[in-house]
């Protein structure tokens, strides 16, 4: 009887097995075939439902997330789009009247921009949106900068006007997203849309004002949008629906998409993605894009304290080649990854100048930079100025091949000037946990993901702002970085801003690596698509994706 | 053995809390859970400081333990630290799958080391056992992730080459057409495939192993002796007398692997982007978010607790010279 139930066991699984082999024999072919003809896309997505994963993006301390503004810019759209040529584009608005003293703002939204539900979108959605941010319940959720500045919203139709308390310069950047006022208004917005992009007045039905809506979100599986059955101001998209896999695992990104699991992954650079190039059937896509490496230096009390001298900085910088670490890392992925000769504005956009350039890989003037004020070299080949020794701990996140791979080469590169960098890599959570802010450190390299809008100058080099790391101080370059976030002329703002990052680049505060390239890689089966190099994402034409 | 039993639940207790309270004090004091806000430049300090007090960051960790003990018993784990989401239905979530996927492994390798070692014992020194042996000892060598990896450059080959799938290299479902009943069965099967057999090659070769060192032992006992000596016949004699009695141990190491494997293979589970119970401590510990993984800790830490009571008490029903007092 036993040894029946065994044999019956046994059976039962090989049967599973068996009927296992015969699925996988009949089922053959891409997971996408399968999509092909429900006309859905399936895009891989790096980051995306974690325990804390939440999808309502005006909590931007929370929930903004680069994928989240990806899943939700063809569901969620907001007065202006960045483009990929890295300029704002009016979408949720027709046009604008802009007029100074005082700085007000007049969006004429679209005559056809309505909600799902048919409710048309108006002022009383931007005016929901603003009361929202400002809301001091939400204070620790939402970033204040842009919201605070606003004076008021008026109006309840489709023109609506937003007065400033002051010039704001950054004033394109407000409003990216409008919410519902209809579908949220008295809801608790720190859960309201943690699941969902939906109406918990109708039952938690979608809701959207483009071309599709979230209709699934699996946590820890992926995001489903759906084409929007109602009409929406733009063209109707052309798939059935869209759906985000969560594949956080870049080495099996790139493995769903050789075996066809996936149509589209947008991954980080890794030096594997340079096989994808020669496979027959996928499109590679690389720009460079608003994300840059840099390494910063270390000018306050817990620095090596040679770094405060301007001529020490110089050196720093010209014994490292910008120009071979950004080959080597990147020459086979996107060649057109070359050294950034700024800090303050990046490829691509208005402003940029070559401001860096004037430091080239040069242990000769290294040497006899330090020659000339009396550091002699020790046995080790380095160089001791003062008794201090030429030695720098270069602090980096831990577990990133491409910048443990650039530390190497730079450490080489500077030995050979005499200059001793030390590994003090250290998980991400440490650097920016502690090191950065407690200005920790003598060297740190690591990215900063910006957008179009250069305020981030303002943080990163005004004097005594807590995110500036380097303590770097120049009170003019602080006061031209305050009027550059005043100055409502844009070619005014951009010569401000070079202004400031000219003095930046004399002073060598910081050292510009290169703009990480971004990579599209899709099926050549996939239409529409196109990279955009900015925070924006490259969902931000998803309605012109198709396949076929 | 009812004793006993409760009196290992009630040990079990201080333990518990004594890991709660080390665990929860090694991922507060590693991580920085703002840290990402830090390294955003347009949060304020103000911001940063506002939900440090809000969040009790700036509390003392045993304090900080308190209320999260607090939280995990009246509140089901609590929230996560950024979102306010629940932790429970997510972990409810992931422990379905991380079951799926560790029944199927276990189910697998008992019946393969089963199968293998007990042959490998009835053919002792023959060609099969010394190459079961060679292949077990390279099952033992083989780090699961290089395993992993290589499977699924394997599947990814096949289909470039002749554009069939045997089995999908990541997720739990597709995407796309996962249908439903058997259709769904036969997808989750094809998902779950490599990592089944990822973790299979390890957990195959350990159970042949002891499969049959101790098939060995039996067959080589006095009862076995007489059983033969009795006339039994040679089948009746292995299964009825020998064959039982060399599952005992094998029952224990299954039950405290299961205990363990609850955590959930989490090199395996990462590289398959499974969304089981080691994919979530991944999430949760890239988070820097405390409270999941302190949750996963606890699920974790009791299941252990939990399977190596089974295995004792396993062994005291099958083994009849064991009893508890």
């Amino acid at each position: 009887m036993h040894r029946r139930k065994l044999w019956l066991f046994a059976g039962v699984v090989l049967a599973a097995l068996a009927l296992a082999a015969t699925g996988s024999a009949r089922v053959s072919g891409p997971d996408s075939a399968k999509a092909k003809s429900a006309g859905t896309l399936v895009f891989g997505a790096e980051q995306g439902g974690g325990p804390d994963w939440c999808l309502n993006l005006i909590l931007d301390v929370d929930c903004n997330a680069f994928w989240n503004v990806v899943f939700q810019t063809p569901v969620i759209r907001g007065a202006f789009l960045f483009t990929p040529n890295f300029k704002y584009k009016p979408d949720l608005i027709s046009h604008y009247k802009f007029q100074t003293h005082p700085q007000r703002v007049t969006y004429y939204i679209r005559k056809n921009a309505k909600w799902s539900d048919g409710v048309p979108v108006t002022g009383k959605d931007f005016k929901f949106t603003w009361q929202t941010a400002t809301n001091p319940k939400y204070k620790d959720h939402i970033d204040p900068l842009q919201w605070q500045v606003i004076r008021s919203v008026k109006g309840s139709g489709k023109v609506v006007t937003v007065t400033y308390k002051q010039n704001y310069a950054g004033w394109q950047d407000s409003f990216s997203y409008v919410l519902p006022q209809h579908a949220l208004a008295g809801t608790d917005m720190l859960t309201v849309w943690n699941d969902c992009i939906c109406n918990p007045k109708k039952g938690n039905a979608p809701i959207g004002d483009g071309p599709f809506l979230l209709t699934k979100f699996d946590r820890g599986s992926g995001i489903t949008l759906t084409r929007n059955p109602h009409a929406w101001y733009g063209k109707r998209a052309k798939l059935d629906s869209i759906v985000f896999r969560f594949i956080t695992n870049t080495n099996s990104e790139i493995q769903a998409i050789r075996s066809g699991e996936v149509d589209a992954i947008y991954p980080q650079p890794q030096l594997a993605l340079a096989d994808l190039r020669s496979q027959a059937g996928l499109r590679v896509v690389s720009h460079v894009g608003l994300q840059f490496e840099h390494i910063e230096i270390q000018q306050g009390p817990k620095g090596n304290p040679l770094a405060k001298q301007l001529w020490v900085r110089k050196a720093l910088i010209e014994s490292i080649n910008r120009a071979s670490a950004a080959k080597a890392l990147y020459g086979t992925l996107n060649p057109s990854v070359t050294p950034l000769q700024s800090i303050v504005r990046l490829k691509g956009e208005a402003g940029y100048t070559n401001q860096f350039g004037q430091y080239n890989y040069s242990p000769a003037k290294v040497d006899a930079a330090m020659k000339a004020h009396n550091c002699s070299k020790g046995s080790d080949g380095i160089f001791t100025c003062n008794g201090t020794k030429m030695a720098f701990d270069f602090a980096s996140t831990t577990g990133n091949a491409l910048r443990t791979l650039a530390f190497t080469i730079f450490q080489d590169q500077a030995a050979k000037a005499g200059i001793q960098l030390r590994n003090a890599f250290v998980p991400a959570g440490t650097l920016f946990g502690s090191k950065l802010p407690g200005h920790d450190f003598d060297l740190a390299m690591f990215t900063y993901l910006v957008t179009v809008n250069p305020h981030y100058n303002v943080t990163s080099f005004s004097c005594g702002n807590a995110s500036n790391y380097t303590e770097y101080c120049n009170r003019n370059v602080t006061k031209w970085l305050a009027q550059s976030d005043r100055e409502l002329n844009p070619k005014k703002r951009t010569a401000l801003v070079v202004r400031a990052g000219k003095q930046i680049a004399a002073d060598a505060a910081v050292i510009p690596l290169y703009q990480r390239p971004t990579y599209l890689v899709y099926k050549t089966s996939v239409h529409g698509m196109v990279d955009n190099a900015t925070s924006q994402g490259p969902s931000f034409n998803a309605e012109s994706w198709s396949k076929g | 053995m009812l004793t006993y039993i409760i009196r290992r639940f009630l040990y079990s207790i201080p333990v518990l809390v004594a890991t709660s309270f080390l665990i929860f004090t090694f991922v507060s004091l590693t991580g920085d859970p703002l840290g990402r806000l830090r390294a955003n430049p347009n949060i304020t300090a103000e911001q940063i400081h506002s939900i440090e007090h809000d969040k009790n960051l700036d509390k003392p960790v045993i304090i900080r333990y308190g209320y999260w003990v607090r939280d995990a018993v009246t509140k089901k784990f609590g929230t996560t630290l950024f979102g306010n989401r629940p932790i429970w239905p997510d972990l409810k979530r992931v422990i379905g799958h991380t079951l799926q996927f560790i029944l199927s492994a276990i189910i697998i390798s008992l019946i393969l080391g089963i199968l293998i070692g007990v042959y490998s014992a009835l053919r002792q020194y023959s060609l099969f056992d010394y190459t079961a042996t060679t292949l077990s000892f390279i099952g033992f060598a083989t780090p699961v992730f290089w395993l992993a990896l290589m499977l699924q450059v394997l599947m990814v080959q096949i289909y470039l080459k002749w554009n069939i799938r045997i089995f999908y290299t990541s997720g739990l479902s597709s995407s796309v057409g996962a249908g439903h009943g058997i259709h769904f069965l036969i997808d989750r099967v094809q998902h779950l495939a490599l990592p089944v057999i990822a973790l299979c090659a390890l957990s195959t070769a350990t159970y042949s192993r002891f499969m049959r060192a101790s098939m060995l032992e039996v067959l080589n006992s006095d009862y076995v002796r007489t059983a033969r000596a009795k006339g039994l016949i040679e089948r009746r004699v292995i299964m009825r007398h020998a064959f039982r009695n060399a599952l005992i141990p094998l029952i224990t190491v299954v039950a405290l692997d299961f205990g363990g494997l609850f955590a959930g293979a989490i090199v395996t589970e990462t590289i398959f982007t499974l969304d089981g119970m080691g994919y979530y401590f991944v999430n949760s510990l890239f988070a820097s978010d405390p409270y999941p993984v302190m949750a996963w800790l606890m699920v974790v830490a009791t299941m252990v607790i939990l399977f190596n009571l089974i295995a004792d008490i396993l062994y005291g029903v099958f083994d009849p010279r064991i009893r508890y007092e």
